[in-house]
């Protein structure tokens, strides 16, 4: 026993000296990298190099992307991947991988053509066969949004190297700008002979200005340069020579990650009260902004008979306080949205059809003149049916219950009864997605790209996400005849004659649209980006970003 | 012995296929289902039948029950619907992570816990005693994220020691640099676990070592008048430690499941930090492949617990 004991005590010693080491170790490696900054920052300007790090908060569930439809998928894949079409700073779409491209008047035939020079990463051209192979194999095999986006497609042509022609069943404005935008195209030469693609283990070749160099699923990902690539920094290629992404399970380990100078930019659009935390080192970070392409919205189930009366939504649309949402619970992380489309399309809110403002008063009298009184208990009733809902909202929407509780003490303010209904993703999309069993259902949108001419995918009434059970028939019309109208000013009228039904049915109440914040760090410079799906993270900005 | 050990393992396969069981039908008790989850306005109501049919989901939910099992016997736990890997495969990448985490904290337990609590033991009713007594007290109501959280703070932000998550720097070293990484990231969610679980290694080191401090034997063995340390270490400790390992053996089991929290915020890419992916993504065959692992492990543990407990103490005869 003595023995034994004495043989814990050499455990113990083993453990404290490599305690030591290891607490050595760490100062050692800190004064390295300090080192290695100062020699670089003599240097300005651009150059070849650096290893950028991003943190992520959530697993890509796959690099292949056309099997798996989570963001931060679709996030890694840009880079190999990249979109044939990218976002403006308005939110349009323009040409990226696209050199060009035509549609016919009836907007039936699009013809591409893709610029010259771009190789797949393991040397083999990257030309307008694998696009028309994307379409026909993603609708073939069921891909994901593949499947959907070119279901329309009657044949394909490939006319040479760098130009496909898409004959299509029936008019499409929004053809190119939803495939080029959401769809990745992908290696003809690899999966022509792939039976399976969903257990088809894909090596990640693309033909983008980064190439997977190695990864470990859940834990990190590497990518690094592809030296020359034609569509940057004119045929230089990215600066970056490594792009590294890491997972972090949440916001908050993200962003301790980031101050310690582990990650040097967030992927991940961050919350307030981290963009805060980073705003007060302004020599070490910068956070970049831009408006999302979705927002939040309370919507009205037409099932309940009291919500069905046009008066009772007005009213309801008149409580909603947008400053103080925007500014309070929100923290200010968010832009008020006071017309039916996002204030991101600016052409297509030049119009400026608003709801109905703020205005308590007003939405006592427009129920009082309807005949809802109140009772006893302060809620206002119409022949013994009283104004008293339940408003589901999800857990997971950051600063939800600030939002809804705002919405509760106004409208109870008019006399109207909200009961609050906090449940968890999978029991909303049961109740509200599936079922459609709610009163008012409160929800943030994530994109809505192309409102000026795919809006019909959730306000037309056959359509599921149309979640409210609203049906006008001008709507629909207007709705299924923007999707042919080549003219871009003529959709834009068309979609103002769209809000203007809009804010006097009230379907829905949009209220705001959230800011999406992506912090960085000083020691990169060349950050850029635009109303899109990854931030500063799109290979488009990416490429741009160097060392200083 | 050989009958009593295939009595433990069959009543142990016995309480699994239960537990299994139970998992199934709980996960598909939840509302909604993966698929709804992936809801989108860009993804047509054929693509998602399709996706349903894939992962099996269109069949009666009894007919993927017997599928379930049949694949179980067979080792195969189907494949995983967020990335169509089969789930034995995603469990191991995982299961290494977390059993080297909880292998630190047991060690640690064993060798932190158990002196103090004899300590405690020894000194009882001194000054020593009660503070032992008043911090293992703080240390098991403390809330797990507040602490893990703190020390974050201080050692990876504050003093900037120690990384703040994950379990290497990626790219991963070689050889000595790669495993000394390791150890850097595995201090601190190691000394959490530790912190949340030491408590009980204490107290109960402590009150088994009253209790056989006060036994006829050791009085017996000062009058022989041998030495203070020997009595502690030969006489007291081997019987006082049966209790205490049957703490530590029956937490185990809980330990995996609590590990969830503490992997989850360091970042340690185990199997609680799986269990909570898998969970948002309703990945059900992961989830029944982790919770599966966890009642093997609690099962196991019991087994291995009983075998000491019997080693430590003759007068527990195993198949008696």
């Amino acid at each position: 026993m003595k023995l034994k004991s004495k043989r814990l005590s050499f455990v113990i010693t083993i453990l404290m000296i490599l305690a030591l080491l290891v607490t050595a170790c760490g100062s050692q490696q800190t004064q390295t990298t300090d080192e290695g900054e100062n020699n670089q920052g003599q240097t300005t300007g651009p150059k070849i190099g650096g290893n950028l790090v991003v943190g992520i908060t959530g697993d890509p569930y796959s690099i292949a992307p056309w099997v798996s439809n989570d963001l931060n998928s679709a996030m890694i894949a840009n880079l190999i991947l990249p979109p044939l079409m990218v976002t403006d700073e308005n939110g349009k779409k323009i040409p990226y991988i696209i050199k060009d491209y035509k549609m016919s008047d009836d907007a039936k035939e699009y013809t591409i053509v893709i610029h010259d020079g771009i190789n797949w990463h393991d040397g083999v051209p990257f030309t307008a066969e694998d696009i028309a192979f994307t379409a026909e194999y993603t609708v073939k095999h069921k891909l994901g949004f593949g499947a959907d986006m070119f279901a329309n497609v009657e044949k394909t042509e490939v006319i040479d190297k760098t130009t496909v022609k898409f004959y299509l069943k029936k008019p499409q404005v929004n053809f190119l700008s939803q495939v080029g935008f959401w769809i990745n195209i992908m290696p003809k030469h690899i999966f022509e002979k792939v039976e399976d693609p969903m257990n088809f283990n894909y090596d990640g070749t693309g033909y983008g200005p980064f190439k997977l160099k190695e990864y470990k699923k859940g834990e990190y990902y590497i990518f690094e340069r592809v030296p020359n690539w034609p569509l940057a920094n004119n045929g230089l290629g990215a600066y970056l020579e490594t792009v590294t992404f890491r997972v972090f399970p949440d916001h908050n380990a993200l962003l301790l990650a980031m101050k310690n100078g582990e990650v040097h930019v967030s992927g991940s659009a961050m919350p307030v009260a981290s963009q805060k935390q980073l705003e007060a080192s302004p020599d070490k970070f910068g956070v970049l902004k831009v408006m999302s392409l979705g927002y939040g919205y309370f919507g009205f189930n037409y099932k309940n008979e009291l919500l069905r009366d046009k008066n009772v939504r007005k009213a309801i649309a008149m409580t909603i306080d947008r400053d103080a949402i925007v500014n309070t619970a929100l923290q200010g992380g968010a832009v008020k949205m006071e017309t039916p489309i996002s204030p991101v399309y600016k052409d297509l809110v030049k119009s400026n059809i608003k709801f109905p403002p703020f205005d308590l008063e007003g939405a006592k009298k427009v129920l009082e003149d309807a005949g809802y009184k109140l009772n006893s208990e302060g809620i206002r009733e119409k022949n013994g049916k009283k104004l008293e809902f339940e408003l589901i909202y999800r857990t997971t929407t950051i600063n939800a219950d600030s939002i809804v509780n705002i919405f509760k003490a106004n409208a109870e303010k008019v006399g109207i009864k909200i009961n609050l209904k906090p449940v968890d993703n999978a029991t909303y999309t049961d109740r509200v997605v599936k079922q459609r069993n709610f009163d008012i259902n409160f929800i943030e949108w994530g994109v809505i790209d192309d409102p000026d001419s795919s809006l019909a995918t959730i306000y037309k009434s056959d359509t599921a996400l149309n979640f409210m059970g609203y049906k006008n028939e001008k709507i629909d019309e207007i709705l299924e005849k923007v999707q042919s109208e080549p003219d871009y000013q003529k959709r834009v009228e068309m979609m103002n004659e769209f809000q203007k039904e809009f804010i006097e049915e009230l379907p829905t109440v949009n209220v705001y649209v959230k800011i999406n914040a992506y912090g960085y760090s000083k020691e990169f410079e060349g950050w850029s980006l635009t109303p899109g799906l990854f931030g500063p993270i799109a290979a488009k900005d990416l490429v741009k970003v160097y060392k200083k | 012995m050989g009958r009593y050990l295939m009595y433990r393992i069959l009543k142990g396969l016995l309480t699994l296929l239960v537990s299994v069981t139970i998992t199934f039908f709980i996960l598909r008790l939840m509302p909604a289902d993966p698929v709804s989850i992936l809801i989108d306005p860009k993804m047509g109501p054929e693509v998602q039948q399709a996706m349903m049919k894939r992962f099996g989901l269109d069949k009666p939910i009894w007919e993927q029950y017997i599928i379930f099992l049949k694949g179980l016997i067979k080792g195969d736990l189907g494949l995983s619907f967020k990335n169509q890997r089969p789930v034995m495969e995603v469990i191991m990448e995982k299961l290494p992570w977390t059993l080297l985490l909880l292998f630190i904290v047991n060690i640690m337990l064993l060798i932190i816990g158990v002196p103090i609590g004899v300590l405690a033991a020894i000194k009882r009713g001194q000054l020593i005693d009660k503070v032992i007594n008043i911090s293992v007290v703080i240390g098991i109501s403390i809330f797990v994220p507040f602490l893990a959280f703190s020390f974050l703070y201080i050692f990876a932000y504050y003093l900037k020691l120690l990384p703040t998550g994950g379990a290497y720097t990626p790219p991963p070293g070689d050889g000595l640099a790669y495993y000394m990484d390791v150890a850097k990231h595995a201090i601190l969610p190691s000394l959490t676990l530790l912190f949340a679980n030491i408590a009980s290694v204490v107290l109960y080191t402590r009150n088994s070592m009253i209790d056989i401090l006060k036994e006829d034997y050791i009085r017996t063995a000062y009058a022989k008048g041998l030495k203070n340390n020997y009595i502690i270490q030969i006489h007291a400790l081997k019987n006082a430690m049966i209790p205490t390992v049957t703490v530590i053996g029956l937490m185990i089991g809980s330990m995996v499941g609590g590990a969830v929290m503490t992997e989850t915020i360091f970042s340690w890419p185990g199997i609680g930090r799986l269990i909570y992916d898998s969970v948002a993504a309703m990945d059900y065959p992961v989830l029944q492949g982790a919770f599966l692992i966890l009642a093997i492990s609690v099962i196991l543990m019991n087994i291995i617990t009983d075998l000491i407990i019997a080693w430590l103490d003759p007068r527990i005869k195993i198949g008696g």
